[in-house]
Parts: structure tokens; sequence; C-alpha cells
């Protein structure tokens, strides 16, 4: 695990453990775990499904572990994979939207996520092919697997932390990752990327209505 | 740069920003009441920090610290390591025959013995390899995934290359890489008995729980993890085959096949009945017991995910070759 890996504690060095404990009696305190953790799960969540939907899944994600901080277990001294698989709950909520924005990006190049963050039209249809390619086989991954490549890609966690996010052996995790890697891999191939998503994508697959 | 590492590349502008007083006040007020309706959702949520326009989007080679942990993961599945292909490594050794199969202490053992008789390798020294990945439902699957890739890695793992295609272009991506546990660096420290570094290898990471099949799965994919990306010393090689061996449940399979369909023997961890769990196979050539591939065989499948039964991942090293330096073809 990387030691740069997690902000630094500038708040009084308590583990994320520790705080939650004490927010049991005294809930103000876990304020430090929003503070402390917020930004990134609001930037794994944009990522995702957009800055719009960000805004409530990264609040709900916040108030739901606040509501289940009584359940959360203190032997994992870190709270970010278990916000991490709150955040992944939540938002299979927007799974639809979120396929409909990695189709955009695989059909046009240009990515409706990344358009808040991008001051100039022009440079809004800059996305490599690469990444398109890569949209198109992220719309075509059954959802679990997308769920587990995106932690780790994404949400910069290790297996085991996805394994706790998700609440699956790591087996169970390594495997599915394993499995959305081939499909992103063969996704690099060479060829036009709208093509790509004709040939693989399968809503069905992740269980949306 | 391997798919895990471009995938993070993706909607990487995506800004990180801290949390306002603002936003931090109304989480506080919501909480302090229990009322978590106090705490508007999309109002006073973190909209503000749209605001903040982060660099133009652009494809950049830069990598951030944060892919370290993806690209072990990837290698961990994907690249299999030959110990050494030098003269006089392992070729010695006798294969088996329909005979006369191997029994799992004859496959220690051999593997063991050849590997013994590689030669030291410096942590800087550079490894060429071409990888062929696998993912289908049997080795004949005619909608299996075969692809093939080739990367450059020093020994210890630390520094690695590939050529990646930008805008139609072929560039050589070079970078820090790492992040795998154990270290090379704690490598050293690892128990020179192989039953006790089974019991250091088969400590859970916290959450993963404890069951005997988790931990003996912990131990068995830790071991592959460390030949598929380390160039050991012959010591450590040739003990870590032999500490497979000593993991609960493992056997020996003498008609493996790699995912380019070469034959091979193999250290076997089956999966336990109802563990979740994959068949690992570690695969070597069976006349000089390098490692030549790795594959998991989900065998129950999961519906709810629309995974078949059977369906397999598998790597199998087509070239490998210690090289001078990234981009340099054996």
């Amino acid at each position: 695990m990387r030691a740069d890996r997690r902000p630094m504690r500038l708040d009084g060095g308590d583990s994320d453990a520790d705080v939650i404990r004490r927010s049991r009696l005294q809930p103000g305190d876990f304020a430090v775990i929003f503070r402390r953790h917020a930004p990134r799960i609001r930037r794994y969540v944009v990522r995702r499904v957009g800055p719009d939907a960000a805004d409530d899944v990264m609040s709900e994600t916040f108030l739901a572990a606040f509501a289940q901080r009584g359940e959360y277990q203190s032997a994992y001294g870190d709270a970010l994979p278990w916000l991490y698989g709150i955040a992944t709950n939540l938002i299979a909520r927007h799974r639809r939207a979120e396929i409909r924005q990695y189709r955009a990006l695989a059909r046009s190049g240009s990515d409706p996520v990344m358009e808040p963050f991008t001051d100039a039209a022009a440079e809004r249809v800059t996305a490599s092919g690469m990444h398109r390619r890569l949209a198109a086989a992220l719309a075509a991954l059954p959802a679990a697997h997308r769920d587990a490549v995106l932690l780790v890609a994404w949400g910069d966690l290790t297996y085991a932390e996805v394994s706790v996010a998700l609440g699956v052996p790591i087996g169970t995790l390594r495997s599915r990752v394993s499995r959305a890697r081939d499909r992103l891999r063969a996704s690099l191939a060479d060829g036009d990327p709208a093509a790509l998503l004709d040939d693989h994508t399968d809503e069905s697959k992740d269980g949306t209505p | 740069m391997n798919e895990i590492e471009l995938l993070s590349l993706m909607r990487n502008d995506v800004p990180c920003e801290e949390i306002t007083p603002q936003v931090e006040q109304a989480f506080l007020e919501a909480i302090a009441t229990s009322d978590l309706s106090t705490f508007p959702r999309r109002q006073r949520g973190m909209r503000g920090l749209r605001g903040a326009i982060g660099p133009r989007a652009r494809w950049r080679l830069a990598i951030a610290g944060g892919l370290i942990a993806a690209l072990a993961a990837g290698l961990a599945a994907t690249g299999i390591r030959v110990p050494d292909r030098s003269p006089g490594s392992g070729g010695a050794a006798t294969a088996p025959s329909a005979d006369q199969p191997l029994t799992l202490t004859e496959l220690a053992y051999r593997a063991s013995a050849a590997a013994l008789q590689g030669r030291d390798i410096s942590p800087n020294q550079w490894v060429y390899r071409e990888i062929e990945s696998y993912g289908g439902v049997g080795l004949s699957d005619p909608r299996g995934v075969r692809t093939t890739d080739a990367n450059w890695m020093t020994a210890n793992g630390l520094h690695c290359a590939m050529w990646i295609r930008v805008g139609g272009r072929r560039e050589l991506s070079g970078r820090e890489c790492g992040g795998v546990e154990p270290s090379y660096a704690q490598l050293s420290s690892l128990p020179s008995d192989p039953a006790a570094i089974d019991r250091y290898l088969a400590q859970p990471g916290p959450g993963e729980g404890a069951t005997t099949a988790l931990r003996n799965d912990q131990a068995f994919f830790r071991i592959g993890q460390i030949l598929n990306i380390y160039a050991l010393d012959p010591k450590l090689t040739a003990t870590l085959y032999r500490a497979l061996a000593d993991i609960p449940g493992v056997t020996a399979l003498n008609d493996a096949r790699t995912a380019a369909g070469q034959a091979g023997v193999a250290f076997v961890l089956p999966a336990p009945p109802g563990s979740g769990l994959p068949q690992d196979e570690l695969i070597l050539d069976p006349a000089s017991y390098n490692l030549i591939g790795w594959t998991e065989i989900d065998e129950v499948g999961d519906q709810v995910h629309g995974v078949p039964a059977g369906e397999m991942q598998a790597a199998s090293v087509l070239e490998e070759a210690f090289v001078s330096g990234p981009a340099v073809q054996p």
C-alpha cells in the first residue's frame, strides 16, 4: 500500500475507526470523516456519473455512513473503502446515466462528464481514441465488473480494499477485475470505438430495468 | 502502460477539491440534529466546486502515484515470469511422463532444483516479457478473448515500460511502478522456512476474513505474484516452490495447458465448494520447470452477473529475456 495515497491527518491524527467509535456518542465528530474523505469520494463519483448526480450521491453517501456508523467494523482503521462501497451502491441508481455518458464519449469523442472542467468547446472533442474505446468497453461491462475495476483504477484502492468496499471475497473480486481487464484490453485494439460499442454493449448485463 | 493505467487517466482531470467550511457546516448541522433532511443535497452540496476549472483535458503520459497499485495488480494477473532461460537453468531436469506422473512433492523438488541452477540477478536488470492473455470458457471457447502484450520491467518491479498508442502513433511509456506486497525490498525479510513463508503470506488483509480457504488462496496467490513480477535470486525462487507445495489443498497437475496451449505441469489449488474462490494453477515448463503460465478458473460462475461456470482467465509467457533496457528487443 502506498504511503502517499491517503491524505495527511491534520485533524488530530486519530484513525477513522477511533473517530467513528467516538461519533457514536458525539455525532459531531463524524464531520472529521466527512472532511477527510469527501473530496476523494466526490471525485470518484464525478468520474462515474458526472458532477450533477455526484452532488446527490456524495451527500447521500455520508449521510448513509453516518446512519450506519454503529455497524462500522472498527477492525478497519481506514474508512475509505467502506465509504467507497456505500457510494458505489448509490451509483447503481444512476447506472443508466453512467452508461449513456460512456456511450456518448465512445461515439462522439466528447465526454459529457468532463464538460464542466473544460473551458473551451474546441477542447471538449479531444478525448483520445483510447479513451473512447475504454468508454465503450466500460459501457459493455457487467455492473459488478465495472464497479470492481473502477474502484481499483479510479478509487485507487487495493484489491483487499475493494473486497471490503464491495463485500465480496477477494478471490471473487480478483476474478471480476481480471475479466474486466480482459474486456478493456480487447477494447484497445485498433478500430472504430463506435463499432466496438455496437458489438459489446448489452445493458441487460447491468441488471438495470 | 496497461489497461488499468490507461483507464486511470480517463477523466483524471476531475479535480479533488477540499471541502469548504460552508459545506462541512451544513453536514455538521444535519448530523447534530440527526435530522438528515436539514442537509439539502443539491443546494448545499459541493456544486460550487465545479467552478474550479481543472487542467484542460489532454492526453498525458505523466501518471499520478495513485496508479501504482493498479499496475501491480495488473501485472499480477498477466505477467508470468520465467526465472532464467540462460543455458543450464533447469534444462537438465527430467520431464514427467504419462507412465510416471509427478507427485506434488516431486514437482516441488524438481522446480526448486531447477531454480537453484539459475544465476543471481541484479535488481535493476531489465526483463522483456511477451504475454498472451485469454479469457473464456475453456481454452477453445470461440467467444474467448485473446490478447498479447509486451512490456519491460526491472527485476525489482520498480520500473516498467510498454508501448502505447497515442493518437495513432506508437510511443514508449516508461514509469515508476511497484506497489506490490510484499515489495522486493521486503522479500529479504521473508522467513527461510517454506511453511513459515506460507503462514506469513496467508495473513489476511483488513476485511478479507480469515477462513482456511481464503488463507490458502492468499498464500498461493501471493507466491504466484512474487514469482510473476520479480526476477528473484535462485534460493528464494526454490524456497517459494517448496512453499507452494506446503499449502494445504495444493496438488500437482501433470497435463496442464497454458493459455497459449503450451503443455506443462502445474501447482493447482482447487476452489473449495462455496468459497467463491477460483481454482488457481501455476504452470511450469515440464522440462525446464520455468514458470510459463497462470490460470484462474471460476468453476461455479456467477448467475447474477452473467458469468458462466467454467470461465477462465489465463496468461502464458510467449517470450521472456533479459535485455539491456526498455524498448530493447531480445
